[in-house]
């Protein structure tokens, strides 16, 4: 069985489209639920930290976060990145999901030993990823309290359950 | 099929025991026709303890209440409750939602309480697919072919449809529920039975009975004087299918005045979705054909269809307009 204590976003695809797009509707409420449910919150981006920072400042999102993190510290390894704000917010990485759209991420989350999770905002895409391994994937970031639970219960294999 | 264990207790309380005993490992086995497709297609989540109820006698039964309400004993085949004058008489859309379930061999072996418990139809968990419902890790359904046996109304987790009708048909009379647990009897509105999608002893169903509990009894009050009700299905084919769309309507009539309704719709969505707001706005208005152009728009506003299910909440309008138009004579 598996707690999970923390969540790290990929702003781009789990978020929000485009850092200069507005976030999506339900970011906020599945934000505040997380947080609710005590859970480390970590916004981690290929990008630039400005921009990033920036996102999350002007979309109003940035109070929900813990910590930023990005790759400009790590020379572009993602796996690293995810590696240094677990590090940082002193959580184990088996205990954290990584919401990710991209075979890259996955990828990464695997190379950090975290649970990558996928966001499957485009369908046909969605079903090729799987192919990746995700540890798990959802439709709406409104559904991940109720993965975090489900984990927790320890019903999915994928997490060490079932 | 993976190896099985049967009990066959003769009471409630005996089946009750056996199945807190063995938590989630063991399930109530009733019609079977549900809980046996499910073993033999393998599924991960299937029992491997199975508490057959059926010698347990005092659980099937049609009788008349003192009040002018109905009590259905869970055990009651759907085939029983078609044949039944008293329902036909009574409730009329109950008869006709229950007679359009499935094919008449199976009505003859399915239960109520199995109609209103059973697990979801969707393709990729009956196919084995390693999906939230069978101990995987995502809905394959919402991003797979979701256009028949998915919700057009969102999900958590699992996007796959509430597959009951009867539940769609006992709502709007009001139906309640008795359940027997560990500690006694409890009784709930059936519309309350089946929540939509949850978490109950760790795993993802559309009712909230837990593993160690029975729904025993179905009550349905008496009907309301000057009642219209409408029943109508939308399915893939003409006979022996799922519901992409159904509509449960019943009105309570003032001459064309409408004094009080339920709208339940069926087959779009993780439970039957009671539609409050289009209930609202007919309460108090005359039934006629402008009050069902200006209703429909408001119904449904909420969906949110996947990639090729958008066509389900055409369909649930439809079936609005059709029922509402039907009930005005």
């Amino acid at each position: 069985m598996t707690h999970i204590d923390a969540i790290i976003f990929e702003p781009v695809g789990s978020l929000t489209d485009s850092l200069l797009a507005p976030p999506y509707d339900d970011a906020r409420p599945a934000l505040t639920e997380l947080k609710a449910l005590g859970l480390t919150l970590i916004a981690a981006s290929l990008l630039p930290q400005n921009e990033l920072t920036r996102f999350l400042d002007s979309s109003g999102l940035r109070g929900f976060f813990d910590g930023v993190s990005t790759v400009e510290a790590t020379r572009g390894d993602r796996g690293a990145m995810l590696r240094n704000a677990l590090d940082a917010a002193q959580i184990a990485p088996d205990h954290a999901l990584f919401i990710t759209d991209s075979a890259d991420g996955l990828a990464a989350a695997r190379a950090a030993g975290v649970h990558g999770i996928l966001m499957m905002n485009d369908p046909d895409e969605a079903m090729k990823l799987t192919a990746h391994n995700p540890a798990g994937g959802i439709v709406s970031l409104l559904e991940l309290p109720d993965l975090v639970r489900f984990v927790s219960a320890g019903h999915s294999a994928h997490f060490g359950g079932g | 099929m993976k190896k099985i264990a049967v009990y066959r207790p003769t009471s409630t309380d005996e089946a009750i025991r056996i199945l807190s005993s063995h938590g989630t490992e063991a399930a109530v086995y009733a019609g079977g026709t549900d809980l046996l497709v499910r073993l033999k297609n393998r599924l991960k989540q299937a029992p491997a303890y199975l508490v057959d109820i059926k010698k347990i006698n005092d659980l099937r039964y049609i009788r008349e209440d003192a009040n002018g309400g109905v009590r259905i004993g869970a055990l009651t085949k759907l085939a029983e409750i078609v044949d039944s004058e008293l329902i036909a008489k009574r409730y009329p859309m109950v008869s006709k939602a229950i007679g359009m379930i499935s094919s008449p061999e199976l009505r003859n072996a399915s239960t109520l309480g199995g109609d209103l418990l059973q697990e979801v139809w969707c393709q990729y968990l009956r196919g084995g697919y390693s999906c939230w419902r069978n101990g995987g890790y995502l809905c394959y359904g919402a991003i797979g072919d979701n256009s028949y046996y998915h919700s057009a109304m969102g999900g958590r987790l699992c996007y796959a449809v509430y597959p009951g009708d009867a539940a769609t048909a006992l709502i709007p009379y009001d139906a309640t529920v008795k359940l027997a647990t560990p500690t006694g009897l409890q009784e709930l509105s059936l519309e309350k039975l089946v929540p939509g999608d949850m978490m109950v002893d760790g795993r993802i169903q559309s009712h909230v009975v837990r593993h160690n509990e029975i729904l025993t009894e179905i009550f349905l009050p008496a009907p309301r004087p000057n009642a219209r009700t409408s029943f109508e299905k939308l399915r893939p084919r003409g006979v022996w299918d799922f519901a992409m769309a159904a509509l449960a309507l019943n009105l309570e009539m003032r001459g064309s005045v409408i004094d009080d309704a339920r709208v339940v719709f069926g087959g779009i969505a993780g439970k039957p979705v009671r539609e409050r707001a289009v209930e609202d706005y007919l309460r108090g208005k005359t039934l006629d054909a402008a009050l069902i152009e200006q209703v429909v728009p408001r119904a449904l506003t909420n969906a949110a269809p996947l990639k090729y299910n958008a066509m389900k909440i055409e369909m649930a309008k439809g079936l609005l307009a059709s029922g509402l138009d039907k009930l005005r004579t």
